[in-house]
């Protein structure tokens, strides 16, 4: 008798339990278990040694100093002539010169040189509302490209250095792209799947 | 003390349904049960029985000279090694002292130092991924890094990560070349990165048919390379391809080997053990990137803390368009696809 009704139950059991993937998504998890309290690592600070950057606006997060990192810096050490022209030859430029760049930056949209540098002397940035300084260059990018400084801001678009908890400090734009010629070149991929074709070991 | 070990299916923190009225229960099948019981005793005598032969082999070789108290220290390391539990079920003193014997056999056997994390999850942690696939150019730096970071298998090659080259307009990964070499990005393409997604709710860790692998609490799915038996169950079961296997005993060159390492993360593998991507499990649970995201050129690889609401993942899984590869099946991976 018993054995009967536990019978009768069976397809209640089969067909009440855990159906269908909808009802326990993982993104209803992270509702649920989500915290405003940041999470502290000891020690996360370790991984951040040796980076230089500065607070962002009202000091939320960081961004990667870019004026320590120039190489090519006066800009007058070549563009010593009016108009931005360099007085140094091509036989006399450095290798990452940025002269064989054949389509820089915006060109084709119209820009020139002093929509970014001062006219008088190039190592000085300037925007929409005055000077700029190197370390603070997602002011000039952020005029044009204001949607990808959006994401920058929020962390959708560039790249977060070192760490995923403790202090947030970003790259800067020039700290992953050339300002003279900032889409991503064209190369060979640094590794490959193993055993494929053009494979050179 | 009693430990059970944890048997098909079952998971530590059963996440999935955790309000209680869904009707599945997470008790494990008693036949089962009562078979796995009886293990610990069985241990304790193993590990009695372990250092009487150990002190045996130090008494007969003392004289002969540091070589043979080596040989004799290293045997008792095996012996207990052999004999210790699950990970899953040692108590944090437990797995002090396997890290430590670990730590100790090599550098018996290699002369040179590793250190083996046995950190736990930090709590309120729940790891989550973003793969930005207008980013992405193919450049593969990720796998590179992922490759030495890991101590992945030279030998064979083994990848954790696979950059798949697909068609400008089309979605079908089926379609998708993962074997390009040639420059990139090519014209009238984009590129998209795979690897362990870490599932919320992971078919692979359900079909162990020795509670080898299982999902820690952070949402990392791992694999004690020491209990594993090598059936391949779980590969099977992964319907991403994320797991790799240990045909042969793997490779890493003496001065490649990357010595911080964790015990359910890069630590060195043997034949026949299944492994894969565990988000840098040695680097993650320090608040590090993983390798991956570290060594990206373009920011195309996010990575964070789902359960932070001011995290960058969770901007971009509330802002932007995001999906996951086959979601249908409702295994819930914690890594998301999204475009700018
Ligand atoms: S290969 Fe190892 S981890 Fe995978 S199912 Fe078999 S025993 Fe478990």
């Amino acid at each position: 008798m018993i054995r009967r009704s536990l019978l009768l139950l069976l397809p209640v059991l089969l067909f009440s339990g855990c159906h269908g993937p909808s009802h326990h998504g993982v993104r209803e998890r992270i509702d649920h278990e989500q915290s405003p309290d940041q999470v502290e690592i000891s020690g996360v600070e370790y991984w951040l040694d040796g980076l230089r950057y500065e607070p962002y606006g009202e000091g939320d997060f960081f961004v990667r100093t870019r004026s320590d990192q120039l190489v090519q810096f006066p800009c007058a050490r070549c563009h010593d002539q009016p108009g931005f022209a360099a007085s140094r030859t091509d036989g006399d430029l450095p290798e990452s010169a940025h002269l064989q760049i054949l389509q820089p930056h915006g060109v084709a949209e119209g820009l020139a040189c002093a929509h970014c540098h001062d006219g008088e002397d190039p190592s000085q940035l300037v925007g929409q509302k005055g000077p700029v300084d190197f370390d603070r260059v997602y002011d000039l990018c952020g005029t044009c490209h204001f949607e990808q400084r959006r994401d920058w801001e929020a962390g959708a678009h560039g790249k977060r250095l070192a760490t995923w908890s403790g202090p947030r400090v970003i790259e800067n734009c020039t700290g992953c792209h050339d300002p003279h010629a900032p889409r991503f070149e064209t190369r060979l991929p640094t590794t490959m799947y193993p055993g494929s074709e053009g494979a050179r070991r | 003390m009693s430990a059970r070990l944890p048997i098909l299916g079952q998971e530590a923190p059963n996440h999935g349904c955790g309000s209680g009225t869904c009707g599945c229960s997470s008790e494990a099948p008693p036949v089962v049960e009562e078979r796995l019981d009886t293990d610990v005793s069985r241990r304790q005598f193993f590990g009695l029985f372990g250092s009487l032969t150990a002190g045996v082999a130090a008494v007969a070789s003392s004289g002969c000279g540091t070589k043979s108290a080596e040989a004799a220290e290293k045997a008792s390391l095996d012996w207990e090694e052999y004999f210790k539990g699950n990970y899953q079920v040692m108590t944090d003193e437990e797995k002090r002292a396997t890290v430590e014997r670990l730590e100790r056999r090599w550098e018996l056997e290699h002369g040179s130092r590793v250190e083996i994390s046995d950190q736990n999850a930090v709590p309120g942690v729940l790891y989550g991924y973003a793969f930005n696939i207008s980013k992405c150019q193919g450049y593969m730096d990720c796998v590179d890094a992922c490759v030495k970071e890991n101590n992945l298998d030279r030998e064979s090659g083994m990848q954790y990560i696979r950059i798949f080259e697909m068609d400008e307009g089309t979605m079908q990964l089926g379609d998708g070349d993962g074997r390009f070499y040639h420059e990139v990005p090519a014209a009238g393409h984009f590129y998209l990165g795979t690897q362990c997604f870490q599932c919320d709710n992971p078919p692979c860790t359900k079909v162990c048919p020795v509670g080898a692998t299982w999902k820690e609490p952070d949402g990392i799915v791992v694999v004690d390379y020491d209990w594993c038996i090598g059936c391949r169950y779980c590969q099977a079961a992964c319907p991403y391809w994320a797991r790799r296997f240990n045909w042969q005993e793997p490779f890493v060159p003496e001065d490649e080997v990357n010595q911080e390492q964790h015990y359910l993360g890069n630590r060195l593998r043997k034949k026949g053990v299944m492994e894969k991507c565990t988000y840098c499990i040695q680097r993650t649970r320090k608040g590090r990137n993983p390798a991956c995201a570290e060594a990206c050129p373009t920011g195309a690889r996010i990575f964070g803390n789902l359960l932070d609401p001011d995290s960058e993942i969770r901007w971009v899984l509330a802002n932007k368009k995001v999906f996951r590869l086959k979601e249908d099946l409702g295994t819930e991976p914690k890594f998301w696809y999204f475009m700018d």
